[in-house]
């Protein structure tokens, strides 16, 4: 059929018609060629009006629909009611709207601030995050190693032994003829009098001191002591002399008397120093070389031995101010204890090898106990987090044990506990850290070593407030801030039922929240300092409190830290920049 | 402020385009595009922004100049005036340090190296205005009459920070009519999309995986090669990308710019690749040094040397960049020399592979040039296993297992997949025009969408000491 134009301006061709003019005007509408000619011309602007037309107006909704999207996101971000100061996935104050100043607007710290501002309190910012991250776990997959899959996280900093000033410190202290200012210098006994060996003091809250008198001759009374602020100060006293314990920050005046003479000590007790301590970076080191293998992501086990060896040193110090305290360490091992895997132990530093060391180094100067072999005998148990650094307590446990033992103790059995879960659904630091997609998927369990003795912990945390507790582990926290309430700078433990002239003093990293729970088992009193958050003096504090024990315990890299060093050295009083 | 930037896209684009859409009329759409140039460009170079204004001044008043003087000693005299001060303002903010520390290297001296802050974009700029006053000197385009036109020219926030360099001549005749049709405006945004996704989706992340590569302690032959691969594809996406988003922020409203890139990584030859990457300062380079030079009519090996110790040296402060660039000079005098006709003369097929496999190499190993700024020499020695520690081992094999997707999407991408595919598809299927647009669209927002979840994720920084 002629059917090559279908409009209507030319009906189709019945069969029988002829198309000769003789029939035009009847059934035919007549057209010329030049006629024919410009109806097609016509058609065909027509379809390409009809065309621009619905190209145009594709054009129009795709640039409406684009400018839809993106405007709305644009209008709803930039007029936000409530835009957030915090994040709780990130950890951190965001960025705030940055001050106008002469120097910020032409140094360009103004804008460069409003840009962060922006892009920190942009809307659904922690989804945002999120969802990026998921993005990153589309770009490849982990390596197969036969026994387990292995993906690097971090590749790890190459890690250079510097000079560190903690070798200078120490060195300074081995002619160390410290001055303790507060002896008056030379002063006979006044005739007729008393001398106090102190006559001014300045102790922090829970410290002591221990004043005697020396006599005139001709002085016979008894002596009495005694104390105008109860509340700062409390004093006992016998025939030997005075001991003091400060209670509460304030001033308070010793005065001795015998018969008519007297003399005076002006004692001043200050608050535990809190706040941040410039730590020299030791987070780096927790996230230094990170790889997921098999179930668990573990951290390189790193050893520096001139940091090593300061750290030696630093503790043997402390043997030197304590002399009648037994000074002990507990390095702790990295989970890579627990890798059997030939190829990726060909790659880390062996730790059978870094311990022996160790115990070369630290072990001929203070009690060096052997929490490696001890840990390592018991990698296959649940010793160490998949999802976060730490150890579980399962593993603080085992360097527990080996600590008592090596110092002639008892080390209480699993029976002694009740051990509770406090979930199973745990996901640590790493992922915190990493926000790795499969870091998501290693779910831990948080066990608790409950003990079964009655205790009171007083908790003083960052901000100097002071609550007490009677456990040592929050079974309502789901984290690994149930051991001692996380890390605060100074905690006590007091265990009425164990004998209370048995003390410690514990000086920790966070592995030492898991740990020092379970010295409740066999010490009347545990003293925990954290170095990191407060300054204070633990020379002057605990000068006369009769320390049976002295701890530290440190993971393997603080062990190898010049940060850790200085910070001890800080405490025990000496000098540092 | 940078296109990769949330604020750059959802506070001062969505609020010119607002502006700019919002008003009709030629001067007043111009004065608003200037207006939010200097803003832009002010926003990371608040005391500079009066420096670029001032080269703009400066140009234009020589242009003028050469314009009104008839004397063709006069004209040459402002137009090497203007080529001088440029140069100097540039050498000044970007080589004056480098300068002083060779001069101290070779010479013995002391001299304290100076730190000078590089405004951003001045390698563009200086040039983009240069070349207005040069082509007016030579006759190739009139004299700009209209300073705030010139300014528009040079500050056009599109291409001032990071290319292509636009000559004046290209977009003389777009600085009258600012107006723009939507299929444009989607057009625009489309590249935009997609230079923002070759950015934030492939350069960023193959960056990442550069230096995870780089960062391992134990150097292995493996690791090293495929970190400077990866370091070569995120050069690429980043500087197209970049590229792309320019040319369509350009275009969305109403300026056409060139290509800037062609898909460099499928060329045949340096000659070729050259062809195909930063055309506009291989261009650049030809007409205003090249060929005045005498070409390959005069001097030819001296040429071919000044031009690419130049084209090095353009692309950083450094001597490695300038031994980059030197290293692409030998190679074009090869290729011209012997490569080019051997090439011709052998088995089609094993001349295609001959001439992938060289490309190959030649790309990676020079950006591996380009990247390390200090200890040259021992990275380079690395990649032929000298100074190793092995071959290859475990975390070189994670490492690369872990990128696997990012590699293959890499190469993929920077050859003409896309394009092959499209035509591939159309040869077989009839797709109408708004078939076509729908599609463009429904891409443009998918990967502006994704761009945006990784300009948000990657300000990510969580405070990690406190919780430990």
């Amino acid at each position: 059929m002629n059917n090559n134009f279908n409009n209507n301006s030319r009906p189709a061709f019945r069969k029988g018609q002829v198309n000769d003019r003789s029939t035009a005007g009847i059934n035919r509408p007549v057209m010329t060629p030049e006629e024919r000619a410009r109806r097609e011309r016509l058609k065909r602007e027509r379809i390409r009006r009809e065309m621009i037309r619905r190209r145009k107006r594709a054009d129009f909704i795709c640039l409406a629909v684009v400018a839809a999207v993106f405007g709305l996101i644009a209008v709803l971000n930039m007029f936000q009611l409530d835009r957030p100061t915090e994040s709780e996935v990130e950890k951190r104050k965001l960025a705030e709207f940055p001050r106008i100043t002469f120097e910020s607007l032409v140094s360009g710290d103004f804008t460069e601030g409003i840009n962060l501002y922006f892009a920190d309190t942009f809307l659904f910012r922690d989804s945002v995050v999120s969802l990026s991250k998921k993005l990153d776990s589309l770009k490849g997959y982990e390596l197969d190693l036969g026994d387990g899959g292995f993906e690097v996280l971090d590749p790890g900093t190459s890690k250079d032994e510097d000079d560190s000033s903690v070798g200078d410190i120490l060195a300074g202290l081995e002619d160390n003829t410290q001055a303790d200012t507060s002896k008056p210098d030379e002063e006979p006994v006044p005739e007729g009098g008393i001398r106090i060996n102190k006559t001014a003091l300045t102790l922090t809250v829970g410290g002591g001191a221990v004043l005697t008198a020396e006599l005139d001759e001709t002085v016979t009374d008894d002596v009495t002591w005694e104390v105008d602020n109860a509340d700062a100060v409390e004093l006992t006293f016998d025939e030997d002399g005075a001991k003091l314990k400060a209670k509460a920050s304030g001033e308070a005046v010793v005065t001795c008397r015998a018969g008519d003479a007297s003399a005076v000590c002006k004692v001043k007790v200050e608050s535990i120093a809190f706040g941040g301590v410039d730590n020299g970076g030791t987070a780096d080191f927790m996230t230094n070389g990170l790889f997921i293998y098999g179930d668990a992501v573990y951290t390189q086990p790193w050893y520096l031995e001139n940091y090593a060896s300061e750290y030696g040193d630093t503790l043997a110090y402390y043997k030197k101010i304590f002399p009648d305290s037994r000074v002990s360490a507990c390095v702790i091992p990295t989970s890579a204890i627990r890798i059997d895997n030939g190829e990726i132990r060909e790659k880390l530093p062996d730790q059978a090898e870094i311990f022996t060391r160790l115990d070369e180094l630290i072990g001929t100067k203070v009690n060096f106990v052997n929490t490696y072999a001890e840990m390592y005998n018991h990698r296959d148990e649940y010793i160490y987090f998949k999802s976060d650094h730490h150890w579980t307590q399962r593993g603080a446990y085992y360097a527990y044990k080996a600590f008592v033992e090596s110092v002639g103790l008892e080390a209480a059995e699993h029976d002694d506990f009740n051990i509770k879960v406090l979930t199973d659904s745990y996901s640590g630091s790493m992922y915190e850290y990493t926000k790795n997609d499969k870091v998501k998927s290693f779910k831990d369990t948080v066990e608790a070593f409950m003990t079964k003795k009655k205790l009171t912990m007083t908790v003083t945390d960052r901000s100097g407030a002071v609550t007490v507790y009677d456990t040592a582990i929050m079974e309502s926290s789901k984290t690994y801030s149930a051991f001692l309430c996380g890390d605060n700078p100074y905690t006590v433990i007091n265990v009425p039922e164990n004998p209370q002239d048995r003390n410690i003093l514990v000086l920790k990293d966070s592995y030492g929240n898991a740990f020092v729970p379970f010295l409740a088992e066999n010490y009347g009193n545990i003293m925990v300092v954290d170095t990191r958050y407060t300054t204070m003096n633990v020379k002057e504090m605990f000068a006369d409190y009769d320390l049976t024990d002295i701890l530290f315990i440190n993971n393997l890299e603080a062990a190898n830290s010049p940060a850790w060093a200085k910070m001890y050295l800080r405490a025990a009083g000496v000098a540092v920049d | 402020m940078v296109f990769s930037h949330p604020f750059f896209v959802y506070a001062f684009l969505a609020v010119l385009f607002a502006a700019f859409f919002a008003v009709k009329g030629n001067a007043v759409r111009r004065g608003i595009l200037i207006a939010f140039s200097l803003v832009f460009y002010g926003w990371g170079e608040p005391v500079y922004v009066f420096l670029m204004i001032l080269t703009v001044g400066f140009d234009y008043l020589f242009g003028r100049l050469i314009d009104v003087y008839r004397d063709p000693k006069m004209k040459k005299l402002w137009m090497v005036l203007s080529v001088a001060v440029s140069l100097a303002i540039l050498g000044f903010f970007k080589y004056t340090g480098f300068a002083v520390e060779t001069v101290n290297a070779l010479i013995g001296t002391s001299i304290p190296v100076p730190k000078i802050v590089m405004p951003i974009g001045i390698s563009f700029f200086i040039f983009q205005a240069m070349s207005y006053v040069i082509d007016v000197y030579r006759g190739d385009t009139p004299v700009q009459k209209s300073f705030t036109r010139l300014l528009l020219y040079v500050s056009l926030f599109p291409q001032l920070i990071a290319g292509p360099i636009v000559r004046y001549k290209d977009i003389e005749d777009q600085l009258d009519d600012m107006s723009v049709r939507p299929f444009e405006i989607n057009d625009g945004i489309y590249r935009f999309a997609v230079g923002a996704a070759k950015k934030l989706l492939i350069a960023d992340t193959c960056f990442a995986a550069a230096e995870s590569f780089y960062a391992l302690t134990d150097v292995t032959v493996m690791g090293r090669w495929i970190g400077a691969v990866f370091f070569a594809l995120q050069i690429y996406y980043d500087f197209s990308g970049y590229s792309d988003m320019a040319i369509g922020l350009g275009k969305m409203f109403g300026f056409k710019f060139n290509e800037n890139f062609n898909y460099p990584y499928a060329s045949r030859s340096a000659t070729e690749f050259w062809r195909r990457w930063h055309i506009s300062l291989g261009t650049f380079f030809r007409d205003y040094v090249y060929i005045p030079l005498g070409g390959n009519r005069r001097c030819h090996i001296r040429n071919i040397v000044v031009v690419w110790f130049l084209t090095g040296l353009w692309h950083g402060a450094s001597w490695n960049f300038v031994l980059w660039g030197l290293f692409y000079g030998v190679l074009l005098i090869f290729e011209k020399k012997f490569f080019l006709g051997f090439m011709e003369r052998i088995n089609p097929v094993v001349s295609e592979i001959i001439s992938r496999v060289y490309v190959a190499f030649i790309t990676v190993f020079g950006f591996a040039l380009f990247y390390f700024t200090d200890d040259t020499a021992k990275s380079i020695g690395y990649l032929f296993g000298i100074g190793v520690d092995g071959f290859s081992d475990i975390f070189a094999r994670s490492l690369f297992m872990g990128n696997l997707n990012l590699l293959i999407a890499g190469i993929l991408f920077s050859l003409p997949t896309v394009p092959f595919i499209v035509k591939l598809f159309r040869s077989r299927f009839k797709v109408s025009y708004e078939a076509r647009r729908y599609v463009m669209t429904a891409v443009s927002i998918a990967l502006l969408l994704l761009s945006t979840v990784r300009m948000i994720g990657d300000t990510y920084s969580p405070f990690l000491y406190w919780n430990f």
